[in-house]
C-alpha cells in the first residue's frame, strides 16, 4: 500500500533522509520511531506531497507521488505534529472546506461531521473561531479532517501531542479501528508507549539512515527477556552514533 | 566572471541588483515625468501654478491620512498580535521598553514604501521651487521625517485608545467606527472644505477667477502635518527663513511632544491593553458567513467552491482588510462626486484641459488599481500562513489555488474599474470610441496589475508573516508596486498619444502601433509573473 524506495532528501550539504526502502501492507498500523531531527517529518512530507524527494519514489497505493500526486493525494489523510489551521474559519467550516476539497457533497460531509464531532467531543466549540482554539482542540479538529473523507491511507506526524488523556485514549481508539477496517496507517513518534501499543510493525530512523524493521515482539526479543522496547530503541541510536552514522 | 556570476545567482544578489535597479528607474523615471509634468502646468501661468501647488498639497495630505491608517492596521499585529511580544513580555524587560521597539519596528514597515515613492515627488516639486540643498536638507530632516513620526505617533496613541475601548465593544464594531470617522473626514476635507467649482460665468470673469485663485492657495486645515510640509517645500521668493525655521520648529517640537505623550501613554496602559486583547482572542464567531460555504456558486467544482468560500469568509473576518478595502472604495466614491459636480462646467472647457481631465482621471484610476492590487492582491498567497499545507496536501494542484486567486481579484477589481470607467464617462460625455478605449485599457490594466501583484506575491511569499500591510510593504511588495507603476505610465501615455491621433483623425496605422504595444505589454506582465508565481507556488516546501 505504501512503497518507500530508496528515497532521499537533501537540504543543501546536509542529508535530512538517506536512502530509505520501506514497505507497508494495506491495513497495517506502521510506527516510525527516532529522536529529533532524525527525518521522520522530512519522510512524512515526501510521503503526502509537501515535499519533492531529491531522489527516489514513493508511491501510495499504488499511485506515485512524482507522476499521480492528485490520485495519490485523494486517499491519504494527513495529521501534522503541529496543526496550522485557518485562523479565522470555525472548526465547523473548517470541516466543510476540507470535505469541499476532496469533493464530497455536502450531505456527506455534514453526516461525517456530526458523526467525528460526537466521537471527539467537539461539539460546543465548532461553531468558534480556530484563533480561540487550544493546541489539543486543533489537533483534534485535525484528526477529524483527516478521518472525514475515509482515506485509504493515515499519515500521522505525532499523533498525541496536546491531547488530553480521555482524547489521547479516543484516538488510539479510532486508529485501532480504522485498522482492523483495512486502512494503512502510518504514524511518526516519539512516545514508545504509543508506538507499543499500537503496531504491527517498527522502524527506526537517525540522522535520516533506518536503523532497523520488525515488529515489536522482533524488537524486544532480539537481545534477551529483560529489554523493552524504550531499552532496545536508546540502544540501537547510541550503537549508530558510536559507529559515527 | 562565470564563478562570480553562479555565486551572485546563488546569493540572490542578482535579484537585488536587477530589483534595486528597477528602484532606481522609478525615482529617475518618476522625478522626469514630475518635472515635465510641473514644468507644463507652470508655463500655463497662474492657474497652473496654483493647480500644481494644490495637488502637490493633496497628495501630501492623503499620504498623511492613509499613513495613520497604515500605522494603525500594522499596529494591531506589531503591538499585539506578534508572537513575539508575548515572548517578550515574559523576559525581566520593561514594558515602555517592548513598546519602544515595536514602535521602531511598525514606523519602519509603515513608511519606509512610502519614503521611496515619495522621493522623485520630493526632488522634482523641490527643483521646481528652486530650493537649495540646504532648504532640501531642511524639508527631509525637519519636515519629512517627523511628518512620518507625527503620523506613527497618532495611529499609536489612536490604537490604544481602541484597544481600551474593546473591552465594551466589539473590535469589528470600533473598526467600524473608525471607518465611519476616517470615511467622514475625508467627506469633509475633499468636498466641503475645498473650494467650489468655477462657472462658466467666472470663467469669464477675471475679478471671480482671482478671487477663485486665491481662495485655492488657502488651506482650509492649517493644523495638519501637510500643511507644514507644503510650507517648507515654498521657494525662497514666497518663503523667508523665519518662516521656514518656524514651520521646521513646529514639526520638530511636535514629534518630539508627540514622543513624550506616547511614551507616558504607553507606560500607563499598553500592558493593560495587551491584556484585553489576549482576553478578545476567545470570543465566538458570527454563522453569518458560513453561509458562503452553503452558496451553490454554479458551474464551480467543489474545490473551487471551497476556496473562494474560505478567501472570502477569511477577508471578511479580517478588519485590517475590510475596513481598508471599504475606505479605499469611499475615497473613489467621493473622487467620482468632485468629479460629477466638476462635470456641469466641462463642455466650455477648451478640447485640450477636457482630455487632459480625461486622461487624468484615467492615470487617476490606474494609480488606484495599481494601490488596490499592491495592498490586497500581492498577500494573498502569504495569507494562507502555514496553513497552505492544507491545501498542499489535498488533491488538486497547486496551479488551481493560484487561479482561483486570480480570477477572485481579477472579479472584485475589474468590476470596480469599470464603474469608475462608465461613471467618468457618462459625467465627462465622452465619444463612444473613446469610452469602448478606455474599457479595454482597464480590462488590460486589470489583468496586467493582477498577474503582476499576485506573481510576485507568490514569488516573495512570507508565510510566517500574518499582517497583510506589513507583507504589502516587503521587499517584493516594493518591486510590485514599482512595476505596476510603470505599466500604468506606459499605458496612460499610450491612451494620451491614441486619444489625440483619434481626435485629430491621424494615421490608422501609428494608432494600431500603439495599440500593438500596450497589448504586448500586458501580455508580458499577464503572461511571465503568472509563470513565475504557479512555479513559485508549486515548489514551496512547508
Amino acid at each position: 500500500m505504501i512503497k518507500i524506495d530508496q528515497l532521499s532528501k537533501a537540504f543543501g550539504n546536509t542529508l535530512a533522509v538517506n536512502n530509505l526502502t520501506l514497505n507497508i501492507e494495506k491495513g497495517e498500523l506502521f510506527s516510525f520511531l527516532g529522536p529529533n531531527g532524525a527525518g521522520k517529518t522530512t519522510t512524512i512530507k515526501m510521503m503526502v506531497g509537501l515535499m519533492t524527494p531529491s531522489s527516489g519514489t514513493v508511491s501510495m497505493g499504488n499511485f506515485d507521488m512524482k507522476s499521480e500526486a492528485q490520485a495519490a493525494k485523494a486517499i491519504i489523510g494527513y495529521v501534522p505534529d503541529t496543526a496550522f489551521l485557518y485562523q479565522h474559519l470555525t472548526g465547523s467550516e473548517l470541516m466543510t472546506m476540507v470535505g469541499q476539497l476532496y469533493s464530497m457533497d455536502r450531505k456527506t460531509i455534514l453526516r461525517e461531521q456530526d458523526k467525528l464531532s460526537e466521537r471527539l467531543y467537539m461539539g460546543e466549540w465548532l461553531g468558534n473561531r480556530i484563533s480561540g482554539y487550544s493546541q489539543g482542540m486543533k489537533q483534534r479538529l485535525a484528526f477529524a479532517s483527516a478521518f472525514l473523507h475515509h482515506p485509504e491511507i493515515l499519515v500521522v506526524d505525532e499523533p498525541m501531542v496536546g491531547l488530553d488523556p480521555k482524547t489521547a485514549r479516543i484516538v488510539k481508539d479510532m486508529l485501532k479501528e480504522r485498522s482492523h477496517a483495512g486502512v494503512t496507517i502510518f504514524i511518526s513518534t516519539h512516545n514508545l508507549n504509543v508506538a507499543e501499543e499500537l503496531s504491527d510493525r517498527i522502524a527506526i530512523i537517525n540522522k535520516g539512515k533506518l536503523l532497523g524493521v520488525g515488529t515489536v515482539d522482533s524488537f524486544q526479543s532480539v537481545s534477551g527477556e529483560q529489554e523493552n522496547l524504550e531499552d532496545r530503541f536508546l540502544r540501537i541510536v547510541e550503537e549508530e552514533e558510536a559507529n559515527g552514522g | 566572471m562565470k564563478g562570480f556570476l553562479a555565486s551572485v545567482l546563488k546569493t540572490k544578489r542578482l535579484e537585488i541588483f536587477v530589483s534595486s535597479l528597477i528602484v532606481l528607474g522609478l525615482i529617475f523615471g518618476g522625478y522626469r515625468l514630475f518635472i515635465s509634468g510641473g514644468t507644463f502646468l507652470l508655463k500655463q501661468g497662474e492657474l497652473g501654478e496654483v493647480f500644481l501647488d494644490r495637488m502637490f498639497y493633496l497628495g501630501w495630505s492623503i499620504i498623511f491620512y492613509l499613513l495613520v491608517l497604515s500605522n494603525l492596521i500594522t499596529g494591531f499585529s506589531t503591538f499585539y498580535r506578534s508572537p513575539e511580544v508575548a515572548f517578550l513580555m515574559t523576559l525581566p524587560v520593561d514594558n515602555s521598553q517592548i513598546f519602544r521597539v515595536k514602535f521602531t519596528e511598525n514606523l519602519i514597515y509603515s513608511s519606509w514604501a512610502i519614503l521611496i515613492l515619495g522621493i522623485p515627488l520630493t526632488l522634482a516639486y523641490g527643483e521646481l521651487q528652486n530650493l537649495s540643498s540646504v532648504q532640501y536638507g531642511i524639508v527631509f530632516l525637519a519636515g519629512i521625517l517627523p511628518f512620518l513620526f507625527i503620523a506613527t505617533v497618532s495611529a499609536g496613541l489612536l490604537l490604544m485608545l481602541l484597544v481600551s475601548l474593546s473591552r465594551y465593544f466589539k473590535i469589528r464594531t470600533l473598526f467600524v467606527l473608525l471607518g465611519v470617522l476616517f470615511a467622514g473626514f475625508f467627506y469633509v476635507y475633499f468636498t466641503v472644505g475645498q473650494q467650489g467649482t468655477l462657472t462658466g460665468g467666472q470663467l469669464g470673469n477675471f475679478r471671480s477667477l482671482g478671487r477663485y485663485l486665491a481662495n485655492l492657495s488657502t488651506n482650509p486645515f492649517p493644523l495638519i502635518p501637510s500643511h507644514w510640509l507644503s510650507k517648507l517645500f515654498m521657494g525662497t521668493d514666497i518663503m523667508g527663513w523665519t518662516e521656514r525655521l518656524y514651520f521646521a520648529a513646529i514639526f520638530l517640537s511636535t514629534g518630539a511632544i508627540g514622543w513624550e505623550v506616547i511614551n507616558w501613554v504607553s507606560a500607563k496602559i499598553y500592558f493593560q491593553t495587551y491584556q484585553i486583547m489576549e482576553g478578545n482572542n476567545s470570543r465566538s464567531s458570527t454563522k453569518a458567513m458560513s453561509r458562503f460555504f452553503k452558496l451553490s456558486w454554479p458551474g464551480l467544482t467543489e474545490p473551487t467552491k471551497a476556496l473562494i468560500s474560505k478567501d472570502l469568509v477569511q477577508f471578511l473576518r479580517t478588519p485590517q482588510q475590510w475596513v481598508q478595502f471599504l475606505l479605499m472604495g469611499f475615497f473613489i466614491v467621493v473622487y467620482m462626486i468632485n468629479l460629477s459636480r466638476g462635470s456641469a462646467n466641462f463642455g466650455e472647457l477648451l478640447p485640450f484641459w477636457q482630455t487632459a481631465i480625461y486622461v487624468f482621471n484615467f492615470g487617476f484610476t490606474g494609480f488606484i488599481m495599481a494601490a488596490l492590487t499592491a495592498r490586497f492582491v500581492y498577500p494573498m498567497i502569504s495569507m494562507e500562513g502555514h496553513s497552505l499545507w492544507m491545501l498542499q496536501a489535498a488533491p488538486f494542484s497547486m496551479r488551481q489555488v493560484f487561479i482561483e486567486k486570480f480570477w477572485l481579484a481579477f472579479f472584485a477589481l475589474f468590476t470596480l474599474a469599470e464603474v469608475v470607467a462608465l461613471a467618468s464617462n457618462y459625467f465627462l460625455g465622452q465619444r463612444p470610441e473613446i469610452a469602448i478605449l478606455a474599457s479595454g485599457f482597464l480590462l488590460m490594466t486589470s489583468l496586467a496589475l493582477i498577474s503582476m501583484s499576485l506573481g510576485l506575491g507568490a514569488v516573495y511569499a512570507q508565510f510566517s508573516e500574518s499582517n497583510p500591510m506589513k507583507i504589502s510593504s516587503g521587499y517584493g511588495g516594493i518591486i510590485a508596486v514599482v512595476l505596476s507603476l510603470i505599466y500604468v505610465a506606459l499605458s496612460v501615455l499610450s491612451l494620451v498619444f491614441v486619444i489625440n491621433l483619434i481626435q485629430s483623425k491621424g494615421q490608422g496605422l501609428l494608432i494600431t502601433a500603439t495599440v500593438s504595444f500596450v497589448i504586448l505589454l500586458t501580455g508580458l506582465y499577464t503572461w511571465l509573473p503568472l509563470k513565475w508565481g504557479i512555479r513559485a507556488l508549486k515548489t514551496y516546501e512547508p
